[in-house]
């Protein structure tokens, strides 16, 4: 059956099916062909469930957040700034890509809804400052990807929530591996780009004067992002409200400016319902397959053999890596969590890997789940967002970015304090 | 007499919980095929694994997409009001009263089940006690009042404003990074249910007065129910009276424990141990409770149910506890 | 309200083999899918302003209205729905397309039309069941389990009116590309169907950019 369901979603996704409804029809056939049950009554009820998913409602907002601040004009300001100050680095702008979504991490839940974000402000630039387009690209992808990983993070907690693992301590251990991740991403940019120098843009002429006079562009954003992360952190939202009021903030302050106007809010809107619509037919598509998967026992097998392959610890977390390497070019991410890892995480734990850095590992192959080809949202979000040019100079620019992130797993593999050590810090000092 | 070889597909409640891990999972995974001799198998997986959220539960039951099902009984609280009877905050004090209370109403949710969605009832288990977790100094049930409280189910959600907090929704995953960052001053959740979620970490005062219990009903489609060998039928039913009745005598022993393991009481079987203030409830905590059940939550309850549903409630469960919700 | 110069499209040209109506036909659809994801816009704008001042009055008053979060996970369902059609109008759901730019455009036409059938069917399943989730709501009257209470069937009919929708519009294109692949019209297939090029984008991208600069200089 494994076989058949991969070679099956092989065709439908090379025959350029849009990926949501291929993933929907693999469920379907599935289902036709093995199982008893009829499986496809319930793609009504489990669609309309994960369409009102709380978690989810964020992505949206923020998606609307980025286009608001793209279209009263803030982002071309913020964007201007940044050349000013980063362009004489190799690599120019796809450094401040990066900057901008550590940054963004820190207001959002979600990688999806980081890259769109980025991407919607970032992507006008390429063709402006002559920039090699897929790596670019790729920066925007797997920069995005650190959405997950330093906190608030939504799929930290559903890994803290599936294993029972703490959520503070997941998040306090996500802060490091996140920093390191970013600045491996500026790293490989900064080779690539001294190794092809052509790739790495125009670089712009700036005066010192030109550069501190810049820094009031970066104000208004900077206020947004003030907005969503104080809140949060002062207790006055939740995740999803306080992305809410990073819209609401990014709408008072266009018409504050005198920029907020109909047809402004329409275009903001259609981008964002564009991209909203097309990845909640993946959600849609991925939450029916899983449910046909799990029905069927087939994910219940392939975990079953995981678990029984009875390797020494080091061998079993190359297993896992790997386990998760595969299943996530062809899985949306939270499905693939939610069917995995309660039963893989107490296999590691049992083997006496730690939960909370275990979950980190996780974190990263997630990441890592959403950039590999065929099946990665943020390729997709990226794609969705540049509005045209070929699928493939996204996922050949992200490439760099893929094998950055495996060896960010070898770290942290070689130096788990990376991850437990702030949560050490902060539960001896009774936090 | 051999049992025919038969395979069987089920969806159980949320994986990460007690009832689920210690009850549920081992129930049909070893119990299962070693009565039966190897004869019976079965596959088992959480809703939450599913991708589902519990309230659809009955309806895929009924129309045969799953076939072994459990759920709490509040998730189809808002297809019928009656699924609430049993639980209604404030109904039940002690986990006697909530066994007693349940299976005077069982016969009610037999009927009611067989006749419209289909699908037969197996049994009602339940979750520890329901009690308050918070993150600020409380006394009693009385301070309450100004409180944001995460509550999750409606009847929760009365009683909260009924005592003057307000009620604030939101998703389980989302109450550690609530409470933490006092978004929310209270959750409601059973006291092991919060301990395996580590919710001592974020919160000071584990007040125990158990609010309500979270029951859960097993049941199966008709359709497949109906598809099994007679004797496998007979095994099932046993053997799944024998699994409800050992959840109900957990219960207690569970609620005990934790309350002792967020509390960091001595007595503690597990490792990791919270360390919560405990707040007992007083005499005056139990009549409060007993005061909002009567004046507003079993009211606003009776006014959402139909006639025969409060007719029903009165004829069984009022009788016992000496209570007339009026319609 | 002043039309913006997309509405204003003129409908193809190319109305040769008895497609007129078709065509027509998705104009119309074309122009209501946008007006409707207008709506699902300002839609989601009132959830932000409910969530707004729920989290103020919350912070302030020690008591928020409640009920913000479920109503904006109802708004997030339907204007979804909704959105489905005039993305798949604006052909926005991303497409795999290495293999595909590699077909010769007759193949590649094929291929988009076959993306419709794909289409149709996981849509038929989701508004066949979808239909049963309204329809068994409305007969026992759901309500959501919580405070607010509510009647189910509300949101989730105009949830399910949304896929409707798409199922109409993606009917449509099914039969105006089919007409132009059996006429052999391989650039109606790609207008209707096709991955979005380069080419079409960029030109779009320049008129929105003009306008964004207008609009600053205003
Ligand atoms: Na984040
Ligand atoms: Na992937």
């Amino acid at each position: 059956m494994i076989p058949v369901a991969l070679a099956l979603l092989l065709v439908l996704v090379g025959l350029s099916i849009p990926v949501g409804v291929a993933l929907g029809l693999l469920g379907l056939g599935l289902d036709g062909m093995y199982s008893m049950l009829p499986l496809y009554g319930a793609i009504g009820e489990l669609t309309w469930s994960s369409s009102t998913e709380f978690l989810l409602v964020a992505v949206p907002l923020f998606v609307l957040l980025g286009e608001v601040l793209l279209r009263a004009g803030f982002a071309e300001g913020m964007y201007r700034a940044m050349a000013l100050w980063l362009s004489w680095l190799p690599g120019g702008l796809m450094h401040a890509n990066i900057g901008a979504c550590t940054l963004f991490a820190a207001t959002s839940g979600s990688s999806v809804a980081t890259s769109a974000t980025v991407g919607t402000v970032s992507i006008p630039q390429i063709a402006k400052y002559r920039y090699n387009e897929p790596l670019f690209l790729g920066s925007i992808a797997a920069g995005g990807t650190l959405g997950i990983l330093i906190p608030p993070s939504i799929n930290l907690v559903i890994y803290g929530v599936l294993t029972n693992t703490s959520v503070p301590k997941l998040y306090l251990a996500g802060i490091l591996p996140g920093l390191v991740l970013a600045a491996l991403f500026m790293l490989t940019i900064a080779l690539a780009c001294t190794l092809r120098p052509a790739w790495g843009g125009e670089p712009v002429r700036a005066s010192w004067g030109e550069r501190w006079a810049s820094l009031l562009d970066l104000v208004p954003p900077m206020g947004v992002f003030l907005l969503v992360v104080g809140s949060i952190y002062a207790g006055v939202a939740t995740p999803t409200e306080a992305a809410a009021l990073g819209v609401a903030g990014a709408v008072g302050l266009a018409w504050q400016r005198g920029r907020l106007r109909l047809e402004m809010l329409r275009e903001a809107v259609e981008g964002t319902m564009k991209a909203t619509a097309m990845i909640m037919l993946i959600v849609a598509g991925s939450t029916f397959l899983n449910f046909v998967l799990a029905s069927t026992g087939l994910t219940q097998a392939i975990t079953d053999f995981i678990r029984g392959l009875g390797l020494p610890p080091a061998w079993m977390l190359l297993a896992v890596v790997l386990f998760y390497l595969v299943l996530g070019c062809f899985m949306e991410t939270l499905s693939m969590m939610i069917t995995t890892i309660p039963i893989v995480a107490p296999v590691m734990v049992a083997l006496g890997f730690d939960p909370i850095w275990f979950g980190i590992i996780v974190i990263l192959l997630v990441e890592l789940a959403l950039i590999t080809p065929p099946v990665g949202l943020n390729l997709f979000v990226v794609q969705s967002v540049r509005k045209g040019g070929t699928m493939g100079a996204v996922i050949v620019g992200v490439l760099p970015f893929v094998l950055t992130m495996l060896a960010m797993i070898g770290v942290l593999a070689a130096f788990p304090q990376l991850a437990l050590w702030l949560p050490a810090v902060f539960a001896t000092s009774g936090g | 007499q051999e049992l025919p070889r038969t395979t069987l597909k089920v969806v159980g409640s949320v994986s990460t919980l007690p009832p689920y891990k210690d009850h549920e999972l081992p129930f049909w995974t070893r119990k299962v095929p070693e009565l039966s001799g190897g004869r019976v198998t079965a596959e088992i997986r959480g809703f939450n694994e599913m991708g589902m959220k519990g309230p659809e539960l009955l309806r895929l039951m009924s129309s045969g997409v799953v076939e072994f099902g459990t759920a709490p009984l509040a998730y189809f609280a808002g297809d019928n009001p009656i699924n609430e009877a049993i639980d209604l905050a404030g109904l039940a004090p002690d986990v006697k009263k909530a066994r007693e209370v349940t299976d005077l109403f069982s016969p009610v949710y037999e009927k009611l089940y067989g006749e419209g969605s289909r699908v037969k009832l197996l049994g009602i288990s339940t979750y520890p006690a329901q009690v308050f977790f918070c993150n600020a100094p409380v006394r009693g049930l009385a301070d309450i009042r100004g409180k944001k409280v995460r509550t999750s189910s409606r009847t929760q959600a009365e009683f909260v404003e009924a005592l003057g907090g307000s009620s604030v929704t939101l998703a389980f995953a989302e109450v550690v990074p609530a409470l933490q960052n006092k978004v929310v001053d209270c959750a409601i959740s059973g006291s092991m249910s919060g301990y395996s979620a580590k919710w001592y970490e974020v919160s000071t005062h584990l007040f125990t007065l158990p609010v309500n219990w979270n029951q859960q009903m097993h049941a199966v489609g008709q359709k497949s129910w109906e598809k099994l060998d007679p004797q496998v039928r007979a095994f099932l039913q046993k053997n799944i009276t024998v699994m409800v009745n050992e959840i109900w005598a957990a219960a207690e022993q569970q609620t005990r424990e934790g309350i002792d393991c967020n509390t960091g009481a001595a007595s503690c079987p597990h490792p990791v141990k919270g360390r919560m203030v405990l707040v007992t409830p007083s005499e005056a905590d139990r009549a409060l409770l007993r005061k909002v059940m009567t004046e507003a939550v079993l009211p606003k309850w009776a006014a959402r149910c139909s006639a025969d549903c409060v007719q029903s409630f009165n004829a069984t469960i009022g009788r016992n506890l000496g209570l007339v919700a009026a319609k | 309200m002043n039309i913006p110069t997309p509405l204003l499209e003129p409908l193809p040209a190319e109305a040769r083999h008895g497609t007129s109506l078709l065509d027509a036909a998705l104009a119309w659809a074309g122009r209501l899918s946008r007006i409707a994801v207008w709506a699902a816009g300002a839609l989601t704008l009132a959830s932000v302003l409910l969530i707004t001042v729920d989290v103020l009055l919350r912070k302030i008053a020690g008591r928020g209205i409640g009920g913000s979060d479920e109503l904006a996970g109802y708004v997030f369902a339907i204007s979804t729905s909704w959105a489905f059609a005039f993305a798949t109008l604006q052909r926005a759901h991303v497409r795999v397309d290495v293999l595909y730019h590699r077909l010769p455009t007759r193949v590649a036409a094929a291929v988009d039309w076959l993306c419709l059938v794909a289409f149709a069917i996981f849509f038929a399943y989701l508004a066949r069941f979808g239909f049963d989730v309204v329809r068994q709501s409305f007969a026992q009257d759901s309500r959501s389990n919580s405070a607010l209470g509510m009647h189910l069937w509300i949101p989730q009919l105009l949830w399910f009116l949304g896929i409707a929708w798409m199922c109409i519009v993606t009917g449509l294109l099914l039969l105006r590309a089919g007409s132009a692949l059996v006429h052999g019209d391989v650039a109606s297939v790609q207008r209707w169907a096709g991955v979005r090029s380069a080419k079409e984008e960029a030109v779009e991208e320049a008129s929105a950019g003009e306008r964004i600069v207008q609009g600053e200089r205003k």
